[in-house]
């Protein structure tokens, strides 16, 4: 690459900042990972996390790279309402938080989210739940693979294929190591970089441009963006509550995380994690305002967070943004596979091809299958196609039509597997349609409609009782 | 209806102040249980 | 966090951009070509809209925005960002606005087309009817909860 240009890094030391990171984060992994004897030690880090960790990691992850893109994307283009609806993602948390209490509770020796569906729902609510996983955890992945090279590249020249390649390695890395123990201590420190980032970067446009100044400038030019009843910023909340409700509700990023934390910590950490998680979309949204005060008009929405940010810092920003945005990359590529590893070792290979498997022959299989997500990550990455970040965006309409299956599943007996596998699988398909014929805005809500109406259809309908002890079956194996 | 100055800049403040408490609530909780020997 | 919670487009690839761009902050030509302007197709149910222009702009532009195809007064202005070949304009109400370009050093006559963009926001009946489904279904959800939770 073009050592002579205007990078704000320049290409050797962008790899330098990257191999120092990966090789602190691989070896941070190795240290942690030395404590892990078992396939649950790995998976679930002992099942004995702490408050300060678990609060930590619900947060962290909580907060990707979009909490600090997506929140000024937003807040440019729907103005006050757009910041406050994102942070109102938060709820997704904070609603998990007695779930997660009452997961640890019906399932103390649980280990996925696949697991519940299966036991309480059976197979075919089993095979609808799973592809419905696959898709949002590939989504994800996927997207912040390529984001990780793009991060790199565009700060560094560092050639694309490089940066996503060692994003990717460094993850890996350390969840090989070190299972979910090294992914909840890195998110612990990478919560503290994020946060910090972020409230410099506000603190210094604050005192750089006024919070008069912004309100009158946009008073006086953009008036819309401070009307409280903005038609289209309206439309957007509750579809983006439900959204998120859906992704952690169903996702076995947040199951694992509840199984994983110490006896009663789950419920506070889960609240904590949400109080904590919902003031920084405002933080990193408002930014977005003062871009008319600052004469800045982005070419795509989506680029007025990091152009404001390196106005008002220049290249002290852009590093800035840098590091929060690899660590918020990080916080949640390094979660995403851990838990989907998990997945595949648990519900696919355990539970369907190998349950006479022993628990080494687990935590083994548990680490191919972690190098085997990264090396399908990396493949998907290799081309680069952007338009694969436009999966997430009708992700909604997938993970909207779980809630209320999981919500009911936890705590009535009556809600039978067929309902809930039609709730699913119809509340899908009906999102998905919404999103094509009517709009973005109301996937996730005619998914989780369609999904509650369903379910509240078997619930009346239905006279069977789910016998909880079911949930707690018999280990085939010990180790 | 317009969101004024006052209520704008009283939420940016609040939520910027909460955000810069974050660190250090983390921070105390994990000295507590480091203390305590419950980190794990 | 959601991923992208509102139709929401990929957010690297114009950071990388603009990143590019940005720093290496090339100087600018001094061409004087005339740009083609367009804008969206439809009217902007959401107040915000982009142009494009092309070809790439060579020198440093101006988008002049006024309510009548004359222009007869100007009503704002704004800086086009480097020689990207769009920007999004945000923040507006329902009318029919009609934009230019200038060259930043001051020539009197126009160097683009006009372009006439329709703001037209979702009626209210819309907004209000969709979000208090929502809000239903949000304390449908939040009240299951708290009822299910005591029971067991």
């Amino acid at each position: 690459m073009n050592e002579a240009s205007g990078f704000a890094l320049s290409s050797s030391l962008g790899l330098t900042l990257v191999v120092l990171f990966g090789v602190a984060w691989v070896l941070f992994g190795w240290y942690l990972g030395r404590a892990n004897k078992t396939h649950e030690d790995f998976a679930l880090a002992g099942r004995n996390v702490g408050f300060a960790l678990a609060a930590a990691t619900a947060m962290a992850t909580w907060v990707t790279s979009n909490t600090t893109l997506v929140a000024p994307q937003l807040t440019y283009q729907l103005g006050v309402w757009g910041m406050v609806g994102y942070s109102f993602a938060a709820l997704g948390l904070i609603l998990f938080a007695p779930l997660a209490a009452r997961i640890k509770r019906l399932m103390p020796h649980g280990y996925t989210s696949g697991d519940f569906i299966r036991l309480r729902y059976g197979r075919l609510a089993w095979y609808v739940f799973i592809a419905i996983s696959v898709v949002y955890a590939f989504g994800w992945l996927v997207s912040l693979g390529m984001a990780g090279g793009i991060l790199l590249e565009a700060l560094s020249g560092l050639d694309y294929h490089i940066g996503m390649t060692a994003i990717l390695i460094i993850c890996v890395g350390y969840t090989l190591f070190g299972g979910l123990r090294a992914v909840i201590a890195t998110d612990f420190i990478q919560a503290l970089i994020i946060i910090i980032g972020v409230v410099l970067i506000a603190w210094f446009l604050i005192d750089t441009v006024s919070l008069e100044s912004i309100h009158s400038e946009v008073q006086s030019n953009h008036p819309q963006l401070l009307d409280v009843l903005f038609p289209a910023a309206m439309m957007f909340l509750f579809n983006n509550i439900f959204f998120g409700l859906g992704e952690i509700f169903h996702s076995n990023v947040w199951w694992s995380r509840a199984l994983a934390f110490k006896g009663k910590v789950a419920f506070k950490a889960f609240l904590l994690g949400g109080l904590l998680w919902l003031p920084i979309p405002i933080v990193t949204g408002f930014i977005a305002l003062a871009a008319p005060q600052l004469g800045i008009f982005p070419p795509s929405a989506d680029m007025v967070g990091p152009m404001v940010a390196a106005e008002v810092l220049g290249k002290v920003g852009a590093v800035v943004v840098f590091i929060v945005v690899f660590s918020a990359l990080a916080s949640s590529l390094d979660s995403l596979l851990a838990a989907t590893s998990d997945l595949v070792t648990r519900d696919i290979y355990h539970k369907k091809l190998r349950p006479e498997a022993s628990d080494a022959h687990l935590l083994r299989f548990n680490r191919y299958s972690i190098l085997g997500l990264g090396v399908l990550t990396w493949l998907l990455c290799l081309p680069q196609i952007a338009t694969l970040g436009a999966l997430l965006n009708f992700a909604g309409a997938f993970v909207a039509s779980t809630i209320f299956p999981i919500v009911l599943g936890l705590y009535t007996r009556r809600l039978p597997g067929r309902w809930a596998a039609a709730a699913m699988f119809f509340g899908t398909v009906l999102g998905l349609t919404g999103y094509f014929v009517i709009g973005f805005y109301v996937a996730a809500l005619v998914s989780c409609i369609v999904s509650a109406t369903i379910c509240g259809l078997g619930l009346s309908f239905s006279r069977s009782e789910f016998n909880w002890d079911d949930l707690n079956e018999a280990e085939e194996q010990q180790s | 209806m317009i969101v004024e100055l006052t209520a704008f800049s009283t939420l940016v403040w609040v939520c910027l102040a909460l955000t810069a408490c974050a660190p250090l609530i983390l921070l105390a909780l994990w000295l507590k249980d480091f203390l305590s020997k419950q980190l794990w | 966090m959601p991923k992208t919670s509102g139709g929401s487009s990929y957010s690297f690839i114009h950071i990388a951009l603009l990143l590019l761009i940005t720093l290496l902050a090339r100087p600018a030509l001094a061409y004087n070509d005339s740009y083609q302007l367009s804008g969206p197709d439809a009217p902007s149910r959401e107040g915000y809209f982009t142009l494009s222009i092309t070809p790439a702009p060579q020198q440093q532009l101006v988008l002049q925005q006024s309510q009548s195809a004359t222009f007869d007064t100007i009503d704002a202005e704004f800086r086009w960002f480097g020689d990207f070949e769009q920007i999004t304009l945000t923040g507006f109400t329902d009318g029919e606005y009609f934009f230019r370009l200038q060259p930043a050093a001051d020539a009197a006559e126009a160097s683009s087309n006009v372009v006439k963009v329709t703001v037209n926001h979702y009626p209210r009946w819309q907004a209000y009817s969709l979000f208090f489904i929502g809000l239903a279904l949000f304390i449908l959800l939040v009240a299951s909860l708290l009822i299910l939770r005591r029971r067991v």
